[in-house]
């Protein structure tokens, strides 16, 4: 059982949006407001017919609509045009499995592409019903634009045409929520639905006939007998009918609502979150041997650093060959779980994957878990530097000329190393990433030019990469002694040399120091050209 | 596998018989309609590559030919009597048009879900109802035919197709099958649920077919078996004594105030013990033994008779030609023999 496709209409932020699903791991990466909890939650969605652990039926909710559909419904309704009401469709698509006939069961052309596989299909629309209701709602200006969600519905259908449930879906998805935000909502409901999960049908069913046993021999204790027999006699006026005191043997009142988890006798919810996030995904791998998705919502949060580092470590050795779906702000998640897996949410735009990038690449990337890859996704513009010192006055120039730092215009400035750049403009090539390169000439422009003719000048591309012509100047420290005065320096530095050559020696030898002050200092320099060419 | 029958009322005794037998239908086993299964299973998987418009939600049951005169070309008018509601006589002839235009998608999902489809009550399939059977005769997948021509009762639908094997005619169908070694037939004489007169009373009725006779294991030790007649003066008697399911052709049928069932309704049931209230024409026969007389009616009488694991009566006053024993309830025994 492999999800190979999701596709979304007219949920939250995502109008009209595939994303190609890994085999193994998807990791979606993007902006804040780009969407990605949206699309684990419409993922989770379609693959369970749950929404925040509530049947979607009865938890329609007007803000899962795309506010633009629902904008434009009002509107054009309004203005008297006919259109249809806001819509949403989810769909997950499977590969071919002719083997599994549970899975050959969901097998049709019933879904928007109109490809014959298995698949799940969630649509949430108004209740043909309805519709008069919808339109005379829409008509009325008075009413607020917003989706009336009580005349709507919600059909979980397979790509056969068929209705499903969640017993019918032949496989579990697991959601691992490391905020855990699910439990304050009701007792550990939340928990006993990741160790229901975990259980078998006859497990579960022992579970429940044992807990009504024990139910039923409470009424019988002694002391509640005695209770019992008290209230009796007391009698009451408001009816003629006995009054005993018993356990609600009613269904509302089944095991899952009052048994809780226990670590090591400690309540789950009272264990670290780091623990409970081990656990969790030890239930969900462990729960059955049908096949499972893991969908994971930032790891990152909620966890320390180690902790994080625990969790993907068993995530890649324990979960088999389970598809995991993980949305992320860390590089260290991306890198640690391969940087090939990685979607790139963008507003609007539909996800990049960085499957193409050469795999000397990606190679790279993997072995560097931590290294700042993400930062150059998400940056809207980033300038890439040799090392600290380059970095701190990159950033000095950068506020000589636009009164702010880099990063309060998004533009982030990264030092990566001269033997690195390629790898990172590879991404930025796939990606079509805005990237300045900042680097020394080391003495050899031609040499630099061949390094970087792969990325200059290819179409669509804004790769630019600024170095100085003149070979007699190497690096930044002569560049910055040749573009300032003895005296400026001096001052700037707190040094009082006579000559550029041993000032110069000066300023290689103590590089980071120097920068730091040129970085500081109240008094105007002048920023090295090529330099001055990255930043505006 | 599926275990596929015409009525909701069989489709439900099936899933009895599994409680009994089994505790519950397990989970690899579907038991389903015919209609269901056509809908379900075969039409709405690709119904796109014939039909996009909507899903095919709903059947309309029609008795006769729907939309005469519209042209098959015309998908929408020809097959539905709204969008996504499809006629109940054209179903299965959207089936294999299904199968033809997605180059034989439905059946290759069909062929990855079952190893085996059982289908009951085989000779009420009529119509495209029996090229879809040839489909799946043609599959991979291990199809038994399971029927009695003599209890043809319904046509699945009224289509002219395959007009020539109806009702008894079904077996120079499933002759033709076995020829091209789309099947085996394998004629199953015994019956495990009627005695040696209810056998003699029914193979009465088809002479020159195959004969229904009691398998060994049937236990007629019981008091009070066998075939007979009730004069309409000790109906309440008798129904008090043996509380019978009392079977009528149809409502116009007066019962005496008993709740009955019509011979049709009945069929796919069994009942320890049955009191039929004839027709006109039956109780003809009944008198005389003519079989002219039951010429139209002997399908439903069939059904009737044989649903009794132990003793059929008939009301009936007078002299049959051929049922000698009669029940009455001064006698102090319960049975005249």
């Amino acid at each position: 059982m492999r999800m190979t496709l999701v596709h979304i209409e007219g949920f939250k932020r995502f109008v009209d949006f595939d994303l190609d699903v890994d085999p193994r791991f998807s990791i979606i990466v993007g902006d804040n407001e780009t969407g990605k909890s949206s699309l684990l939650e419409a993922i989770g969605l379609v693959l369970t017919g749950l929404h925040n652990g509530r049947l979607i039926q009865y938890a329609i909710d007007p803000y899962l609509f795309n506010a633009e559909d629902v904008a434009g419904f009002f509107d054009a309704h309004r203005k008297g045009e006919e259109t249809a009401p806001p819509r949403i469709l989810i769909e997950a698509y499977f590969e071919i499995d002719p083997d599994d006939p549970d899975v050959v069961k969901l097998q049709g052309t019933n879904n928007a592409r109109g490809f014959n596989c298995p698949g799940l299909a969630m649509t949430i629309e108004v209740d043909s019903n309805y519709l008069d209701e919808l339109k005379d709602y829409a008509g009325d200006e008075s009413n607020p634009s917003v989706v009336p969600v009580e005349f709507y519905k919600a059909t979980w259908r397979a790509f056969s045409g068929d209705w499903v449930t969640g017993r019918t879906v032949p496989f579990k998805t697991a959601m691992i929520d490391t905020s855990l935000t699910r439990i304050h909502r009701g007792p550990s409901k939340y928990v006993s639905q990741v160790v229901g999960d975990a259980l078998s049908e006859d497990q579960r069913r022992e579970l429940s006939l044992e807990y009504k046993k024990l139910r039923h021999a409470f009424s019988q204790e002694p002391g509640v007998k005695a209770i019992n027999e008290h209230l009796a006699k007391q009698g009451s006026s408001a009816t003629s009918k006995r009054l005993t005191i018993q356990m609600d043997m009613s269904a509302k009142s089944t095991w899952d609502s009052t048994i809780t988890a226990h670590l090591d006798d400690l309540p789950f919810d009272c264990a670290g979150k780091g623990e409970q996030c081990r656990v969790q995904l030890r239930l969900a791998i462990a729960g059955s041997e049908q096949s499972h998705i893991l969908l994971i919502e930032e790891p990152e949060n909620h966890l320390s650093h180690s902790n994080l580092g625990r969790l993907m470590d068993q995530i890649k050795s324990d979960c088999g060959d389970r598809q995991v779906v993980v949305a992320t702000h860390s590089a260290f998640v991306l890198n640690k779980l391969g940087i090939d897996s990685l979607r790139l949410l963008s507003h609007g735009g539909p996800p990049t994957s960085l499957v193409e990038l050469p795999p000397e690449t990606r190679e790279y990337f993997m072995r560097l878990p931590g290294y700042d890859t993400l930062r150059l996704i998400l940056a809207r513009r980033s300038i890439l530097v040799e090392g600290p010192s380059d970095e701190l006055i990159v950033q000095r120039a950068y506020r000589n000329v636009h009164g702010k730092l880099p990063l309060e215009d998004g533009v982030d400035v990264i030092s990566v190393g001269s033997l690195a750049f390629n790898r990172f403009l590879d991404i930025a090539l796939l990606l079509h990433l805005d990237v300045r390169v900042v680097t020394d000439n080391d003495g050899d422009v031609d040499a630099l030019r061949d390094k970087y003719s792969d990325y200059v000048g290819v179409d669509g591309v804004a790769i630019r990469v600024c170095y100085d012509l003149d070979e007699s100047c190497q690096s930044l420290e002569p560049q910055l002694v040749r573009a300032n005065s003895l005296s400026t320096l001096n001052s700037i530095l707190g040094t009082s040399y006579s000559d550029e050559a041993a000032l110069l020696r000066f300023m290689v030898r103590n590089k980071t120091d120097c920068a730091l002050k040129m970085l500081v200092t109240k008094r105007h320099w002048v920023v090295p050209k090529y330099i001055q060419d990255a930043i505006e | 596998m599926a275990l596929v029958t015409y009525t909701n009322s069989n489709a439900r005794e099936i899933a009895s018989k599994f409680h009994h037998l089994n505790s519950g239908v397990p989970s690899h086993v579907d038991v389903t309609t015919w209609f269901g299964f056509l809908l379900r299973e075969c039409s709405r998987p690709y119904q796109r590559s014939k039909y996009a418009e909507k899903r095919i939600g709903s059947m309309a049951f029609v008795n006769s030919r729907s939309m005469k005169g519209v042209p098959e070309s015309d998908t929408s008018r020809y097959y539905f009597a709204s969008p996504g509601q499809i006629f109940s006589d054209k179903i299965a002839q959207f089936v294999t048009e299904c199968e033809a235009a997605s180059s034989g998608a439905v059946l290759a999902r069909l062929e990855g879900i079952y190893t085996d489809i059982f289908i009951d009550e085989f000779q009420d399939l009529a119509g495209w109802d029996l090229e879809v059977m040839r489909l799946f005769l043609e599959s991979s997948i291990r199809v038994t035919l399971v029927g009695d021509p003599r209890q043809f009762i319904y046509a699945t639908n009224p289509s002219a197709k395959n007009r020539q094997y109806r009702g008894t005619r079904i077996v120079d169908l499933v002759e033709k099958w076995e020829k091209a070694a789309l099947c085996a037939v394998e004629s199953m004489k015994e019956t495990h649920r009627c005695g040696k007169a209810v056998c003699a009373f029914t193979n009465g009725l088809w002479p020159g077919m195959d004969t229904m006779e009691p398998a060994q294991d049937q236990d007629e030790s019981h008091e009070h078996v066998g075939v007979l007649v009730v004069a309409k003066s000790h109906v309440m008697d008798y129904v008090a004594r043996f509380e019978p399911q009392v079977l009528r052709h149809d409502k116009r049928t007066k019962t005496a105030g008993c709740s009955a069932r019509n011979f049709g309704q009945a069929k796919g049931l069994e009942f320890d013990r049955v009191l039929i209230f004839p027709t006109g024409p039956i109780t003809e026969y009944l008198r005389s033994g003519d079989l002219k007389c039951v010429e139209k009616a002997k399908n439903r009488l069939h059904v009737a008779v044989t649903r009794a694991r132990r003793s059929v009566a008939f009301v009936f006053d007078g002299e049959s030609a051929f049922v000698p024993d009669r029940w009455e309830p001064a006698s102090g025994s319960d049975f005249h023999s």
